[in-house]
């Protein structure tokens, strides 16, 4: 039954794929479908046995790599970690956007490509969550980026997606480079990649070796997950469909790196350098993208630093050692970003492909059943007390601040601050698109319409998840004294601070976070609905264009990468291609040598001029030389050395004296 | 069995000498008798795949023939020399394949000359005497370039052959040196006698620094790529296959069985310089890959950047390293012969151009062969699954215990590959399509069976190679230096 959850979404793809010709759109439909609810189906029951009854286990296949002590084997672990933390939310939201894609995609005349894409991709993604060591997860690590980079490039005429996908795997690539020195550090120093040997050796390690090793898994999870500075593929991947954006960046693949974080706790928790490290980058990415968030005016792209932004906030809850709250976020963050990203392109759908959000508005009329689930959405992503993000988002901030450290009050304070940033993109979002004057053009007013069935089904589920899934497993997953995870995660007891986040915070610090949020909120309402003059306003002035510039160009990363980065490494291949290798080396070598010969004997030819003086010429000047040679030792009683020396000296005579019959 | 393999490729190609070049039933004769041959090559190697001892690192299957006072030839195989006799078995009817149908003029000597090259590959991997392995090291030489004259297609084919000969032959001089020195020491150029005299440190480091120099020529390591990109460009597609599949690996298997076998002190006295040199030719070759215009000279690029990995790991004396180089050297030999078909074969033949910029949005047309292209790209770059991503991996975990910068900076590659290849998977097959192109068809049945041939061993060793590695274990425990 495991590895039916595994192979069935490969199935599905497989034959979606490749024999799609024979089975047709709607063929490929039913049974892409019918094999990830199947596959969720499994996993549910999954969840009973592994997760509630506690009954984890492991699967061996066979051997992979066995050369000397290196023994990788296909082995796959299905413990509360992989089963009911990742494989929960990933099935399901990936079948919930199997269905939603079906109305979506219905008109593109490759449907079949795109399912075989999305079930893959689901396949690579379980993969990975399910491996048995770092080998194994590497292969659906780099799977999803490889699928992803498919996926980016669905519409692969359009030069942006191009851009994109090339960037998303590159980048990604950055990250796994990062990874795999992380394995071989893992290697000499475990001698084994197993999770089972690493994690149970880790506390008899020197530390600074695990901080080496954490921070290379850091990298690997960073490009992922896109934190700073590796963060800048992920606005761009919006390019693809709106149900891979979906998929993609809010419940899978950027949760990957998260995974990768959290399943290698019993690592990170002997290395306080890492957790720091880990806590800082998710802090400040967090604050960093809500920051572009405000200023964004492309639907999908504001979503896309949204998940940044809720990315940073789970990142700062590994760096805290709360991988159990991390992993909570990771959960309803899927569940509350994919119904955001799905509401998003049920509005991109039925309002003429528009994306800009200045040119919506006013849509509460036209949409009220997808306005109901982006308030729903955006409700929980504010951590509104009671909705889903609240049991994790709101906890990861008074954790943050219940450290009572340097980092932690770090993180608190960006962590408040990007609270109410949050809710003001978010409010600014729903404002622009659902509540003030319309923007769009009348046509596209007139052919809005609420989307089909197939689109409402997900939108609905999702947003019964996205109200109620946190207060029904908050106490499982994040109460105090529950023993859910058992072994499959790991907190030192040094590091627990659950008890002071819920009893010795001064009730100002657990409040700020949702003062923070109302505020940005009102704010937002108020600015972009009622006073939308004043916010031309404020943006009308030299110090006001260039803050805005700043942050929508998104804090110039890209173009540090263009013009520093990747233009010097192609100056430089050029350089070694151009003036090396077809320059210096050609001259010195073939060319030269060729040359050398080539002119060496015109020369020597030259000497023979036909003329008697000449001849005469070399004659007196040959006997000189000869009668030098003999007599110079006895003219001149030296040693050996100055013997060498006047040869030298004679011969440079000789080429003087011969150099203008050379020419 | 052995020389089975040896003779096979000689009878097929004396029984194609004497038909006549003038109708397309000889032709097609001549063809099919060169094909069969090899595989028949191919069938016999596999048989002797299946009867190899992997028990034992001893020479198997060896044969000597001296009936002759002048003529000593002895051969024999162990677990490092049967995958390369293998590889070279398995690309040699991929490359007759691969020039089936577009060579038009002197097709009987084009098909006469990969069947006397199989056998000279053949021989240098399977000779147990340094002198043979020199002659037939040298002597695939003329052929190639007879061929790249001949058959091939760049203007500049001439000059691109005559650099590949003098570089090779520049480089092979002085191990030519090296080996009368040694045959003057030792008295026998036997491998199993040289592999037992004991040389001096002294002595050890000149030698393996004439060695060095013929199989980094080979390899081949930076400064001296000169004549790869150009011998790529300008021969013909088979040419191309041969060279990347096989004729690299002459180096791979020369370090192995040369340098780290007989000179062990040197070659661990002059570990860190070679280290130094293969990063060096990774990170430039892989800069420089970026950057080129030409389809085939991006992927020959692309080679010396894998065979520097390679070098990584035979120099890192641990047996991952060693079986890492040597599981990257053959899922070297599958993938880059595969993209050599993809762009020198599919496009070119279709495009009549290599320019990258010439072409744009295959995919339109060509939805099945870019599947395949992709997979190869991405093999290329060394996604797990494939053979490439173990080799790497295996070699990089090895040089780590030597060195761990070295390690970390080989492992830029991962990045690197991945420009590169994408670059040039995406530029040629996303897009819209370009208007200067016709609308081409998609592969062949032919095109797609010899792809689909090359990829089925790069993924089923991806996932299975225990295969491979059992029988290396104990040929490369030897091989590590205490």
């Amino acid at each position: 039954m495991y590895l039916s959850i595994l192979i069935l979404p490969l199935l599905g793809s497989i034959v979606s794929g490749l024999m799609g010709r024979k089975i047709g759109v709607s063929g490929s439909h039913i049974i892409t479908c019918t094999c990830l609810i199947l596959s969720s189906i499994l996993a549910s029951v999954a969840f009973y046995e592994v997760g509630i009854c506690g009954s984890p286990l492991s699967i061996h296949l066979n051997s992979w790599i066995d050369s000397e002590f290196l023994s990788i084997s296909w082995e796959f672990l299905f413990d509360q970690l992989t089963d009911c933390s990742m494989f929960i939310p990933v099935l399901y939201i990936s079948s919930l956007i199997h269905i939603f894609s079906t109305d979506y995609m219905s008109e593109d005349p490759h449907n079949q490509r795109f399912f075989s894409y999305l079930s893959l991709f689901t396949f690579f993604m379980l993969l990975l969550v399910s491996g048995a060591n770092y080998f194994v997860m590497f292969v659906g690590w780099e799977g999803i980026g490889v699928v992803s980079y498919l996926l980016i490039n669905f519409w692969f005429t359009r030069l942006q997606a191009n851009k994109a996908a090339i960037l998303a795997l590159t980048m990604n690539r950055v990250g796994d480079m990062g990874l795999s020195i992380g394995f071989f550090a893992l290697f000499a120093l475990f001698g084994s990649i197993d999770y089972a040997t690493v994690f149970s050796l880790a506390p008899f390690m020197n530390e600074t070796a695990i901080t080496i090793i954490g921070l290379l898994l850091l990298t690997g999870a960073m490009a992922k997950s896109a934190q700073i500075p590796l963060h800048s593929w992920l606005p761009g991947s919006m390019e693809g469909p709106t149900p891979v954006s979906a998929l993609i960046h809010a419940a899978t693949l950027v949760t990957a790196g998260l995974y990768l974080l959290v399943r290698s706790s019993p690592l990170l928790e002997y290395s306080s350098t890492a957790l720091l490290v880990i806590t800082l980058v998710g802090a400040s990415t967090a604050f960093f993208a809500a920051t572009c968030g405000l200023v964004q005016n492309d639907l999908k792209r504001i979503i896309a630093f949204s998940t940044i932004s809720q990315l940073g906030y789970m990142v700062m809850a590994v760096g805290l050692s709360q991988y159990n709250v991390a992993l909570m976020h990771v959960v309803n963050h899927a569940f509350f970003k994919a119904l955001l990203f799905l509401g998003a392109g049920a509005v991109i759908h039925s309002f003429a492909d528009q994306q800009d959000v200045r040119r919506f508005g006013g849509l509460i009329n036209f949409l009220p059943f997808t306005y109901t689930c982006m308030l729903v959405g955006s409700l929980s992503l504010l951590a509104t007390p009671y909705l889903t993000a609240f049991y994790s988002k709101d906890l990861i901030i008074e954790l943050a601040y219940a450290q009572y450290s340097f980092s932690g009050t770090y993180a608190f304070i960006l962590g408040s601050l990007t609270a109410g940033l949050t809710a003001f993109y978010s409010f600014r979002l729903i404002s622009l698109v659902f509540l003030t004057v319309p923007n769009g053009s009348r046509n596209a007013y007139l052919n809005a319409h609420e989307a089909n069935l197939a689109v409402i089904i997900p939108l609905f589920i999702l947003a019964l998840f996205s109200i109620f899934f946190g207060f029904v497993f908050s106490d499982l997953f994040v109460g105090i004294g529950s023993d859910f995870f058992a072994n499959s995660l790991f907190i030192h007891p040094n590091n627990i601070s659950i008890i002071e986040a819920e009893f010795s915070l001064p009730i100002f610090i657990k409040l700020l976070p949702a003062i923070l949020s109302l505020f940005g909120a009102s704010l937002a309402i108020l600015l972009y609905h009622y006073t939308p003059n004043f916010v031309i306003e404020l943006t009308d002035n030299s110090i006001g264009r260039k803050i805005y510039t700043f942050l929508n160009g998104k804090y110039l990363f890209d173009v540090v990468y263009n013009n520093y980065i990747i233009s010097g490494g192609l100056h430089l291949g050029y350089m070694i291609s151009k003036v090396l290798d077809r320059g210096v080396i050609e001259l010195v070598g073939p060319y030269g040598l060729s040359n050398t010969l080539t002119n060496t004997g015109i020369n020597i030819g030259k000497l023979d001029t036909g003329v008697v003086t000449t001849y005469s010429l070399y004659i007196t000047l040959g006997l000189l030389s000869l009668l030098f040679l003999v007599f110079a030792p006895i003219l001149i009683d030296t040693s050996l050395f100055s013997e060498i020396r006047l040869v030298i000296i004679y011969l440079a005579a000789l080429v003087l004296v011969l150099s203008p019959s050379l020419k | 069995m052995i020389q089975l393999l040896l003779i096979i490729p000689i009878i097929g190609s004396l029984l194609i000498l004497p038909i006549q070049e003038n109708s397309i039933k000889n032709e097609n004769k001549m063809k099919t008798i060169a094909l069969s041959t090899s595989l028949i090559n191919l069938l016999i190697s596999i048989l002797l795949w299946v009867a190899f001892d992997t028990s034992t690192s001893e020479y198997q299957f060896i044969y000597e023939f001296n009936k002759l006072s002048f003529c000593h030839f002895n051969v024999g195989i162990d677990g490092i020399s049967l995958y390369y006799v293998l590889l070279t078995t398995f690309i040699t009817p991929i490359a007759i394949l691969s020039n089936y149908k577009n060579i038009y003029k002197n097709i009987k000597y084009f098909l006469i000359s990969f069947l006397i090259l199989e056998t000279l590959q053949i021989a240098v991997f399977v000779v147990l005497d340094l002198f043979l392995f020199y002659i037939f090291f040298e002597s695939v030489l003329p052929v190639l370039f007879i061929i790249i004259v001949v058959y091939g297609s760049g203007e500049n084919r001439i000059r691109s052959a005559l650099l590949f000969f003098l570089y090779t032959l520049a480089g092979s001089l002085f191990m030519l040196l090296a080996i009368l020195h040694i045959y003057s020491n030792v008295g026998s150029t036997d491998f199993q006698l040289i592999s037992l005299s004991e040389i001096s440190l002294q002595s050890q480091k000149i030698l393996w620094l004439a060695f060095f120099l013929a199989f980094a020529v080979k390899t081949p390591l930076w400064p001296l790529t000169g004549w790869l990109y150009r011998a790529h460009a300008d021969s013909p597609l088979a040419g191309s296959i041969l060279l990347a599949g096989t004729i690299l690996k002459f180096a791979t298997y020369g370090y192995l069985r040369v340098l780290i076998n007989f000179l062990p002190d040197a070659s661990n006295y002059f570990g860190p310089l070679v280290q130094t040199i293969a990063i060096v030719t990774l990170i430039y070759s892989s800069l420089a890959t970026i950057i080129q215009q030409d389809t085939k000279s991006l992927i020959a690029y692309s080679s010396i950047a894998h065979m520097s990995v390679v070098i990584l790991g035979i120099f890192s004396n641990t047996i991952q390293g060693i079986e890492g180089a040597i599981l990257l050297s053959l899922a070297h030999g599958f993938v880059s012969p595969a993209l050599f078909i993809c762009v020198g074969g599919v496009i070119y033949e279709r495009t009549g151009t290599r320019i990258i910029q010439y072409i744009r949005g295959l995919v339109t047309y060509m939805p099945v062969f870019t599947i395949l292209f992709f997979i190869f790209t991405l093999c290329n770059t060394g996604i797990p699954l494939s053979l490439n991503f173990l080799g790497e991996q295996l070699s990089l975990i090895g040089i780590w215990e030597k060195s761990p910068i070295i390690s970390a900076l080989g492992a830029t590659g991962i990045v690197l590959s991945a420009c590169y290849s994408v670059y040039l998977y995406n530029r040629i097959s996303y897009g819209v399509y370009s208007p200067h192109l016709k609308p081409y068809i998609d592969i062949t049945r032919q095109e797609f069976n010899l792809l689909i041939a090359l990829l089925i061993p790069t993924i089923v060793l991806g996932i299975l190679p225990n295969v491979i590695l059992y029988s290396i274990h104990l040929p490369v425990s030897t091989l590590l230096y205490y």
